[in-house]
């Protein structure tokens, strides 16, 4: 891991641990070994299944969607059966669900309260998201926050920001970007970024 | 055990497309209604199905009976003062039917 | 309870896009989580650690990085629920 000497001038939303915490969790792993509530290898075990899930998942998921109207009418109706098709595996509970981007409607996703996102299909989400500042802004100057992510909505276009507060979890589909007609399908995965998914971003050639 | 499941299977109170508000409550403790739309007005897009109730499960309780969810739809021009973006912007949330109140159709 | 955690419409500055990898720390962090929180553990809700967490001072909420919240949150729940002996676990307190 690089160590990273930039400023984190609002609040720690993401840093290195420091001494007390990296004991703390010593303390812990060492507990509930002892309380065999939980293994260390299960510890690990879970870090290898996360590891393997990434936006790269979630991409798969969206270019399978653009090309197969089949595959995208599961999605719709059955995430989890959906990206099972894919190579993963979902559990029964949150709801998943995708948010289908037209020419006509943008959605972008937050949780305002805490940092829900779809796990499962995109991992962990980045640090950005779960941040104050997103968290703040992204309900009441949504454009504003999409501008400085470099997205600017056609005149006309409707804004749909979601906010994820309970029992649901948001996968945006983002719409397919004219001229690509003739990309094979992992093609149009590689154009699909994490941040197209969250719709803070389109996805663009 | 299976007095509980009859009470879930209760319907959904609220109707697609009736008109909410979501109650002003200064709720303590934990709950996932965010502050911001406590009060606000807005639309029931759909139910979504019942859940455990998060204001038991927080507390170590078994959140039963499940509490019906909707996704409610707010305008977010009506929502902020001085509102930035376009008028037909909107804001959507998961809700408990326990947080909402039925209002006239015409506010 | 303040609602610290309560932030949508909250005046805020721009957001810091800087990419971070997990560190070794954050990614066992979040394995404790899945796991506890588990249908198969069930160690503890989803719903009981965001209480815990919502429940820490300003300071803390916003002083401690997001997988130091979420182990101080997970350390007070295993306490509170009997499965591990407050004397086995130095939690920090709140910084000020």
């Amino acid at each position: 891991m690089m160590p990273h000497d930039h400023p984190h001038p609002t609040s720690r939303d993401h840093s290195e641990p420091r001494a007390a915490f990296d004991r703390l969790l010593s303390q812990v792993l060492t507990a509930l070994d002892e309380s065999a509530l939980l293994t260390t290898a299960e510890v690990t075990a879970q870090i290898e299944d996360m590891e393997g899930r990434t936006p790269t998942e979630g991409a798969k998921l969206i270019a399978r969607c653009w090309v197969d109207p089949e595959f995208r009418e599961l999605a719709r109706h059955d995430l989890p059966a959906a990206a099972a098709q894919i190579g993963i595996s979902m559990p029964p509970h949150p709801v998943f669900l995708i948010l289908e981007n037209t020419e006509d409607l943008h959605h972008v996703v937050v949780c305002t309260l805490c940092s829900c996102y779809p796990r499962p299909i995109l991992g962990p989400p980045p640090v950005w998201y779960k941040s104050r500042n997103y968290r703040s802004r992204v309900v009441k100057e949504p454009r504003e926050v999409l501008a400085e992510f470099g997205t600017v909505l056609p005149a006309g276009t409707n804004l749909r920001v979601v906010d994820s507060t309970a029992d649901c979890r948001y996968l945006v589909l983002p719409l397919r970007p004219k001229g690509t007609e003739h990309l094979a399908e992992s093609e149009l995965a590689s154009l699909v970024s994490r941040d197209s998914m969250i719709g803070v971003t389109k996805v663009s050639t | 055990m299976i007095s509980v499941r009859c009470d879930q299977s209760k319907a959904p109170k609220f109707a697609d497309g009736q008109c909410v508000q979501v109650i002003q409550d200064e709720s303590l403790g934990h709950c996932r209604t965010p502050l911001y739309v406590r009060g606000a007005y807005g639309k029931i897009v759909s139910y979504i199905g019942s859940y455990k109730n998060p204001e038991d499960l927080a507390y170590g309780g078994s959140g039963l009976p499940e509490s019906p969810l909707y996704w409610v739809e707010f305008n977010l021009s009506e929502l902020w003062d001085n509102y930035t973006g376009d008028n037909t912007d909107t804001l959507q949330v998961e809700v408990y039917e326990h947080w909402l109140r039925k209002t006239a159709q015409d506010k | 309870m303040e609602r610290t955690h309560d932030l949508g419409g909250l005046p805020a500055g721009k957001i810091d896009q800087t990419e971070h990898e997990l560190t070794f720390f954050d990614k066992r962090v979040d394995a404790l989580y899945a796991l506890l929180t588990s249908p198969k553990k069930a160690a503890f809700t989803m719903d009981e650690v965001r209480r815990t967490v919502e429940s820490f001072s300003q300071a803390d909420y916003f002083g401690l990085s997001y997988y130091e919240r979420w182990l101080k949150a997970m350390s007070l729940l295993l306490i509170e629920k009997g499965y591990v002996e407050a004397s086995a676990l130095d939690i920090p307190q709140a910084s000020s």
